[in-house]
């Protein structure tokens, strides 16, 4: 069995995003931002890694779309447990979100012939949640969103997805399949020693990504810091008469 | 973009759920701006029509649209069917609510049409021929308008974007209906299952101490206990990345994927304030943000903001107001 795991590389929850001139985009100041696998994906990387414990025989590729800014995230991937990661270089001017990624990756994956493909619910940043669905229609495999468990069987695979806080849909779908994995259903792995040192000497080729195939259906016009609501205050001062503070408001409110 | 704007109504419970009336409302709102009329698309089976019964009459097109397959969900089945509705009708929009069922398909829907989608849109800005649709990105911290350079775009529309529409009594609805052709061939089994979850509190809780990634460790997690100790009927809570880390049961989790709550207070400490977790807390009374970002978009909708580290700051509040002697009980 082959598995491809889809990874976007994301900045750290506390980055601070940086807007353009031009105010129709944004950057990170790399110097001061730390990147890492977008945590869903991780889950994603897991749960691949989990059936190949149980079968040794499956093979796990790892894919991202993006410059090679991405590649220490690969690199990630490799040293938890992938057996090979690619590439798609894309252009730096022209982030490659939802549907242009889906787009790329199902340029790559349909001749690879992929049993299954794994990623994450959604990107911690963007939060669009297009890839896996997307990438699904494309290549014409099966799809399911937010799997919480998962058992691959004789050309097909029974998924349980999560639709709230209680309800779970049952699902047995055709083989090959995209899932995206809901994030806490496994415990991602630290990379071994001896993983580390196989993925230090492992090539990542880079694939260049044929962007005429690669239809702009979007474009971002105005990008701004969110808005407040406007109505709130932020407790000025030492933390002793910031906790004085508090405690007054609250009391002033009869909620202490 | 000129043509009709096609809304998903989903139901629950024998009713149009809330999140398909904002959904509808907003793809009303956007009609209103770009001329275009508004069709209400119901998929299910024959005969199971009865919800309808429930939608307010605003003076829409309602399509009920009907196959024994589609007495359930499935992403195949319902990307089939709304694919050919928005061919057949020249639709310039699609507007879908965005929930575990709407995100499920609307990517793929897009995708297969060669048309953007545009995810946990907020607002529609703009009038004439092409608005701009407004979403959070960067974790929240910004929001980008985006305009579509293909039809029909499909949007999914997030939850409380937009205010309650007032019915007109006076203007009914008209509803036709049509039977539709599509075969599920990938979709071999579906069902559905509610999990027993313990009672819990949170509900009936006035106050709520919820925990983020932020909080970091169990020992820390104490600490939130320990100001829970100060108020009285208050719950301890958690966002999905502190109940991801095992901080928090996922029985306590607030957001989209958990519980929606409206406390009288709720204190959220080491919170970012993701969309999804906003959606499951915005009703709350007073909204306390305790976080060390200065940058976190919990701070945009708290009312009362501190920008700390919550491990030097809540020991410091418990201990203000164990001074105080303020209790109460």
């Amino acid at each position: 069995m082959k598995i491809l795991i889809c990874i976007k590389q994301v900045p750290d929850t506390e980055a601070k995003p940086v807007l353009c001139e031009n105010g129709r985009g944004f950057f990170y100041d790399p110097a001061r931002t730390a990147f890492r696998i977008n945590r869903f994906d991780e889950y994603a990387l897991e749960e691949a890694l989990l059936l190949k414990d149980a079968h040794p025989d499956i093979t796990i590729d790892a894919v991202s779309a993006g410059t090679p800014a991405v590649l220490p995230s690969l690199r990630r991937a490799l040293e938890m447990g992938a057996g090979s990661a690619y590439l798609l270089a894309a252009d730096p001017d022209a982030p490659l979100q939802g549907t242009a990624a889906a787009h790329c990756i199902a340029a790559f994956a349909r001749s690879r012939e992929y049993d299954l493909i794994f990623t994450g619910v959604m990107s911690e940043d963007d939060m669009g949640g297009i890839t896996g669905p997307a990438l699904a229609a494309l290549l014409g495999y099966s799809w399911a969103t937010s799997a919480v468990r998962q058992t691959p069987g004789d050309g097909t695979i029974i998924v349980e997805r999560e639709l709230d806080a209680v309800t779970r849909e049952h699902l047995t779908l055709r083989l090959p399949a995209v899932l995206t994995i809901q994030s806490g259903i496994n415990r991602p792995r630290y990379p071994s020693l001896s993983n580390k040192l196989r993925a230090k000497a492992m090539d990542i080729p880079v694939l260049a990504v044929d962007t005429s195939r690669v239809p702009v259906v979007e474009r971002t016009e105005a990008v701004r810091h969110s808005r407040s609501k406007g109505t709130g205050i932020v407790i000025e001062g030492k933390t002793a008469e910031k906790a004085e503070t508090l405690r007054s408001l609250l009391h002033g409110k009869s909620l202490l | 973009m000129k043509g009709t704007i096609l809304s998903l109504i989903e139901s629950g419970n024998g009713a149009a759920t809330p999140e398909s009336l904002d959904t509808l409302h907003f793809a009303m709102d956007l009609g209103a701006r770009t001329g275009n009329s508004v069709t209400g698309m119901v998929l299910c089976a024959p005969g199971t029509t009865a919800d309808l019964e429930s939608l307010p009459q605003w003076g829409v097109d309602i399509a009920v649209l009907q196959n024994p397959l589609l007495d359930r969900y499935t992403a195949e089945g319902y990307t089939a069917v709304i694919r050919t509705c928005a061919e057949d009708t020249g639709a310039s929009y699609i507007c879908i609510p965005h929930t575990s069922g709407g995100n499920d398909f609307a990517p793929a829907l897009g995708a297969l049409l060669r048309t953007p989608c545009i995810t946990a849109v907020n607002e529609i800005r703009g009038t004439g021929d092409a608005p701009l649709f407004t979403r959070t990105i960067a974790g929240g911290k910004l929001e980008a308008d985006i305009s579509p350079l293909a039809y029909p775009a499909v949007l999914t529309v997030s939850p409380g974007a937009h205010a309650d529409c007032i019915p007109h009594p006076e203007k009914r609805n008209r509803c036709s209906e049509k039977h539709v052709t599509f075969a599920l061939n990938n979709t071999l089994e579906v069902s559905r299952t509610c999990a027993a979850v313990a009672s819990s509190d949170l509900l009936s809780a006035e106050v709520i101490i919820a925990a983020g990634k932020g909080v970091g460790t169990p020992e820390q997690m104490e600490l939130l206990r320990d100001m829970a100790s100060l108020f009285p009927r208050a719950s301890i809570a958690g966002s999905r990345g502190a109940c991801d880390m095992g901080l928090v049961d996922y029985g306590l989790q607030v957001g989209m994927t958990g519980k929606t709550v409206s406390p009288k207070l709720y204190i959220a400490c080491g919170i970012s304030g993701s969309p999804q977790h906003i959606m499951g807390m915005k009703n709350t009374g007073t909204i306390i943000a305790i976080n060390r970002d200065p940058d976190a978009p919990i701070h945009h909708i708290a009312d009362i903001s501190i920008v700390e580290d919550l491990k030097v700051f809540i020991p410091q509040f418990i201990e203000t107001v164990r001074n105080r002697g303020e209790r109460s009980s």
